[in-house]
């Protein structure tokens, strides 16, 4: 066997048969041969099997397709398991990247409505803000329409730093005809007046500051005052006598007197009143009409008239509907 | 035998992902034949009966999946598995660039015995342009992922051999 396997030694087969062998001795050295060539090529020998084999396969597969080879019909059957286990298998992989794919899609697409949801909402709030401003301003208009003096709008850009001190900036200056000691308003009332000028800026001193004082009159009775602020940021009446006919939840209005406000505006109304005030007067708590601190928009009035009325002038009273009850 | 049992289970691995994953997650139109790969590299370093009868068994699981007349590729298969033993196992060299150029011609003998042994493929004179197109793309691809499969399956050959090997012999080759 050892010889077979390699083939070289003395007694090989193919060394030539001598004279007086006999036939059985030659049958069983041309087996030997052919085992030897076998073993020997065996790797070609099956490779060209598997290849007539596939070649029968397609044969008999081409000639009848409908019924089919044996080799197909055996091997169908044995292998039915393995291939439905691989078909599952193959399906569940698809079946994944089809899923992975599809939730990839729908998060791409979440993300792009998420993005547009905010834009949209962006908008939204833009054009609310719009909308605010426009009525706003269209409020400014109206008044501004109405006091027949002239007047500039302005923005208010910064409140103040300092507790002691309580004033507004505003976006507009002395280049846009504001100059010192203009009274400003809103359309719910007064804020204050100004108290210092830059080119495009002006420092507005507002009620509430313990410095600022407008002369007012009662809407219901007509009693004169002072409104001032104070330290504490609540804003008094001075000067109210004991026996004037004064009640909280009366609305006090711009006298006019000043010669700075055009008569008629509301300044704030009367929220509490103490007899415990200095002297003869009394102690006059007020609400004003405007919160200083959510005021955006201001309208400074000038004490000159408007040149389009200035022919034929009107009282004061009229331009101030906002104090009208 | 173990290790032939290993590289056809490789082999029905590389069948499945063939037609599901790389079907589906390739960029191109083609698909590298992991399987061929695996067919050369059985070829050129595993030359045994089992060997062959493995080419041949998973020549024809792709033909079961995906081929509708039986045969065509167990026949594609096997020839090749013959022309790369018989051509190739003489080449002394061994390395990534032989085994890039063993699968890049392997696929031209492969797509060269389907055309030939396949009705399928009657291709008329303008068809010929585009066929050698996407062999060549099908070969390039199949050439270009070779030699890191080579490195795979020959680590798990050389991991398998030691297991098997008695530890005298171990002791012996050392």
């Amino acid at each position: 066997m050892a010889a077979a396997r390699t083939g070289k030694t003395a007694d090989s087969p193919r060394s030539s048969p001598q004279p007086g062998q006999s036939r059985p001795s030659r049958v069983r050295q041309a087996w030997f041969l052919a085992l030897t060539v076998l073993r020997r090529y065996r790797m070609p020998i099956h490779a060209t099997c598997a290849l007539a084999l596939a070649f029968y396969v397609v044969t008999v597969s081409s000639a009848a397709p409908e019924k089919g080879d044996p080799v197909t019909r055996v091997l169908a059957q044995s292998v039915k398991p393995i291939q439905k286990s691989l078909h599952a298998l193959g399906s569940t992989i698809r079946n994944i990247q089809i899923n992975y794919v599809a939730f990839k899609d729908l998060w791409n697409e979440n993300q792009a409505l998420k993005e547009q949801i905010a834009a949209l909402e962006a908008e939204r709030n833009r054009l609310f803000e719009a909308k605010l401003a426009n009525d706003r301003l269209t409020e400014l208009l109206e008044i501004r329409t109405r006091i027949l003096r002239e007047s500039v709008a302005a923005t208010v850009i910064s409140n103040s730093a300092s507790t002691w001190f309580r004033t507004i900036t505003v976006d507009k200056g002395a280049g846009s005809g504001i100059h010192r000691g203009m009274a400003v308003i809103t359309p719910r009332g007064v804020v204050g007046r100004v108290v210092s000028v830059a080119d495009d800026t002006a420092k507005v001193l507002l009620l509430t500051d313990h410095k600022s004082g407008i002369d007012i009159i009662t809407q219901r009775t007509r009693v004169r005052g002072i409104v001032s602020g104070s330290v504490d940021g609540e804003p008094i009446v001075k000067y109210m006598g004991r026996n004037d006919d004064i009640r909280p939840g009366d609305r006090l209005i711009t006298s006019g007197l000043d010669g700075t406000f055009p008569k008629g505006l509301l300044v704030g109304t009367i929220m509490e009143i103490a007899d415990d005030g200095p002297g003869l007067f009394r102690r006059v708590r007020v609400s004003l009409a405007v919160d200083p601190l959510v005021m955006e928009e201001v309208l400074f009035i000038s004490d000159k008239p408007r040149p389009s009325y200035s022919s034929a002038p009107q009282p004061d009273s009229q331009a101030a509907p906002s104090a009208t009850p | 035998m173990n290790l032939s049992l290993v590289y056809f289970a490789i082999g029905l691995t590389f069948v499945v992902l063939q037609a599901t994953v790389l079907h589906l997650a390739s960029w191109t139109p083609i698909i590298p034949d992991l399987t061929l790969i695996l067919c050369a590299y059985l070829a050129l370093n595993r030359p045994r009966v089992d060997a062959v009868w493995t080419t041949f068994l998973l020549g024809y699981a792709i033909d079961m999946l995906s081929s509708p007349q039986p045969g065509v590729n167990a026949m594609a298969f096997s020839a090749v598995f013959l022309v790369v033993y018989l051509a190739f196992r003489y080449v002394w060299a061994k390395g990534p660039l032989i085994s890039a150029i063993t699968v890049f011609v392997a696929v031209w003998l492969k797509v060269g015995a389907l055309i030939a042994i396949s009705p399928l493929f009657e291709l008329s004179a303008g068809n010929w342009m585009v066929v050698g197109d996407a062999v060549l793309r099908e070969a390039l691809f199949s050439a270009g992922i070779a030699p890191p499969l080579f490195l795979m399956l020959r680590s798990i050959q050389n991991r398998m051999e030691t297991v098997k090997k008695p530890p005298s012999l171990a002791n012996a080759s050392s």
